[in-house]
């Protein structure tokens, strides 16, 4: 699953270089916005989509032992 | 007068969020530098997505894209919104949990400890801090700007971004990094809210609603380049080149001592995930509507004129009201010939108000705009006089040109409030990056060379307090000149943290990295830095020069100058590519090559950051902290 999920974030990636796009406005999506201003406005769901599927399926488990660490030593006073 | 009033209440609220942060705050170092590492989720995301909102973000986008058109959105955002999220979650997650078990501070304690390095460690410190300053004066310039701006030249640049840089260091002075942290909080929700008020006000009062400007642009091809990339009609077009080279950029952004200072701050590592899906739709709620009301900007006459009294041509019309100037020169020749050839009364009007009185570039913008607006649009004096306009607008910096719609179609009290969005934004940021300079001298200077050791733990947080007096005051008198916005911070900031994530990548994930392939790193980014701001100074065109691309050196390969500067923006490209790409690559490969001819660290210090044992090139898989 892990790899599958590096493989669209590979896939993402590339698509971020929509060449296609770069002497179109056409269609305007909602009669005002160009297409290459909605492409990439759709893009950012699709990123928070795949950061979703990696938080989900390639979070890095073992760094949350570290969260039981006590942050400094009980030191300092209140101001 | 409204807008003021609510500018000054928020920033009252600042200077109370610092006031009251140093009420609940320790009197440790960890406490005042990162509050302990203590943030929760919801506070860890907010202040995180707004450290790396700047003026950049807000006014520069806006007055990029006003340049350049809709393809800055996919250009600097959308590709944000891939890398930086990326970037959070395999780096930021290791240096949380580093810090979480080492107890580093900063970037450059843990590259000390972990390449067992002292001075190099220097070297990196002082090359961090160089970079981050420019970010710094880059946030008090937008801050005066804004200030300077809404307050209808009331209160000059000068005294703005000095009432800007004393609220900032009020907040950090007493605050810390609990201060900075809720004012990033307060900032991103108060702009979220009224950022997308203050849209749709827009779109509701401009001429012809977004709808019917999109249309009128679309009636001509020399209008309706801002729509597209590359178009024939676009001054300075965005190739495939410059748009791949933009996709490096985000890379700085876990590089900025400010965000990677900020990961160490949160309580568990869990904090990351809802950060890390969150961004990319926060950027674009943010980005989209600035590049787009940029874009269509150039669709509206009124916006125009408002821009065009801002060039440096109109600036000194008004100086010398419309005389020639101290080198015996004619002032903005081409547009007085034009008016006086219109004749019409409102031409004649602003001509002899010009000569007689002291108006300001708003009240000039303004009539400039009765002047076109009076001519029938079929008059070929009316094609001559809009084009002229066109050009100066597009010799002016184009950073106000938010605030200038926000002036022109939306209510006083609301283009306040949203204002107060802005500077809450540059301001927020601020904060950050001088308590990231204050973090970095006190830990990676003042305690490393034994001062906290001989004077206590207490000391290190007034030596951090008397650094952010200092670094703030400096940054203050840089802002002085008004240096632009979005060159500088481009420039140096982002290119050189860029170009410094394969070093942070070798040090978090490649065992046998070396101190000198950092050192090799590091002098090969700041040689290219040197290189390529030392190249476009010697060959740009002055400002206000038409914008023509300058060649210099003319050998092709796939339709690309071997180097050659922009039109307009006079940056420096590399066969189409821009100079981040090659520094990027270029310091790997010194991390790579450094490493292998150099020993590697010593196996007790392998093993403390990766578990395992120490093995030749190539490492063995890595362990606990830093395994994928």
């Amino acid at each position: 699953m892990k790899w599958l999920i590096y493989l669209v974030a590979v896939v993402l990636l590339v698509l971020h270089q929509d060449f296609w796009n770069f002497s179109e406005y056409k269609p305007l999506v909602f009669d005002f916005l160009p297409i290459g201003l909605a492409y990439h406005a759709a893009y950012s769901f699709a990123c928070a989509g795949l950061m979703f599927l990696l938080v989900t399926f390639a979070w890095p488990k073992h760094l949350e032992e570290y969260e039981n660490i006590p942050s400094s030593p009980e030191q300092g006073d209140h101001h | 007068m409204l807008p003021i009033i609510v500018i000054f209440t928020y920033l009252a609220v600042v200077l109370y969020i610092g006031i009251f942060a140093f009420r609940k705050g320790k009197t440790t170092g960890e406490d005042f530098f990162l509050a302990s590492r203590s943030i929760g989720p919801v506070v860890f995301f907010l202040s995180l997505f707004a450290t790396n909102m700047t003026a950049v973000a807000i006014l520069g986008s806006s007055g990029f894209a006003y340049k350049r058109g809709i393809g800055v959105f996919g250009m600097m955002a959308s590709a944000s919104g891939f890398v930086i999220p990326i970037s959070l979650f395999v780096i930021g997650t290791r240096l949380w949990a580093l810090g979480k078990r080492f107890g580093h501070m900063t970037q450059v304690s843990y590259f000390r400890d972990r390449w067992e390095c002292s001075s190099i460690g220097t070297v990196l410190f002082a090359m961090t801090a160089a970079m981050l300053l420019p970010y710094l004066i880059v946030s008090i310039v937008g801050g005066g700007t804004i200030l300077e701006e809404l307050s209808g030249h009331r209160i000059n640049y000068h005294w703005a971004g000095a009432i800007v840089a004393l609220v900032v260091m009020g907040n950090v002075f007493f605050g810390g990094m609990r201060g900075a942290v809720l004012v990033n909080v307060f900032q991103t929700v108060l702009f979220l809210c009224f950022g997308m008020v203050a849209f749709v006000a827009i779109g509701h009062s401009m001429p012809g609603g977004f709808t019917g400007t999109v249309a009128k642009m679309l009636e001509s091809p020399a209008r309706s380049w801002p729509l597209e990339r590359i178009h024939p009609n676009s001054i300075s077009p965005i190739t495939t080149t410059e748009f791949l080279s933009y996709c490096f950029i985000p890379l700085s952004s876990i590089m900025f001592p400010h965000m990677s200072i900020m990961c160490l701050t949160a309580k568990k590592v869990t904090a990351f995930k809802k950060t890390v899906v969150l961004y990319p739709l926060c950027i674009m709620l943010i980005w989209l509507p600035c590049v787009y009301l940029g874009a269509i900007a150039n669709g509206q006459p009124r916006v125009n004129a408002a821009i065009a009294s801002k060039s440096p041509d109109v600036t000194k019309m008004l100086q010398y009201h419309g005389g020639v100037d101290d080198a015996g020169k004619p002032t903005a020749p081409i547009l007085t010939g034009l008016l006086k050839k219109l004749g019409t009364p409102e031409a004649t009007d602003l001509l002899s108000s010009v000569a007689t009185s002291n108006l300001t570039s708003e009240q000039f913008g303004e009539r400039l705009y009765e002047v076109v607006h009076a001519i029938p649009p079929k008059d070929p004096r009316y094609g001559d006089l809009v084009k002229e306009v066109g050009r100066l607008s597009k010799t002016a910096s184009g950073d106000s040109v938010l605030l200038q719609m926000l002036r022109l179609y939306v209510p006083a009290w609301l283009s306040g409030l949203l204002a107060a969005g802005i500077i809450s934004a540059v301001m927020g940021s601020d904060c950050h990056q001088i308590l990231a300079l204050s973090t970095m001298f006190t830990s990676d200077v003042y305690n490393y060379y034994g001062g906290q050791k001989a004077y206590g733990e207490r000391s290190s947080v007034y030596v951090g307090r008397a650094f952010i007096l200092l670094a703030n005051t400096v940054a203050f008198f840089i802002a002085w000149g008004k240096p632009d916005i979005f060159e500088l911070a481009i420039s140096w900031a982002f290119s050189g943290f860029a170009a410094l994530a394969p070093v942070m990548l070798a040090a978090l994930f490649w065992k046998r990295s070396t101190k000198y392939g950092a050192l090799a790193a590091a002098l090969f980014v700041t040689a290219a830095i040197l290189g390529t701001g030392w190249l476009e100074k010697i060959h740009a065109f002055p400002k206000g020069h038409k914008p023509e691309e300058v060649i210099i050196n003319g050998f092709t390969l796939f339709h690309h100058k071997f180097l050659a500067l922009s039109p307009g923006g006079g940056k420096l490209f590399i066969f189409g590519f821009m100079p981040v790409v090659f520094m990027v690559l270029g310091s790997a490969l010194c991390m790579f090559v450094g490493s292998l001819l150099s020993a590697p660290p010593s196996d007790a210090t392998i093993r403390k950051y990766f578990g395992g044992t120490s093995t030749a090139f190539p490492a063995a898989k890595a362990q606990p902290i830093i395994a994928v």
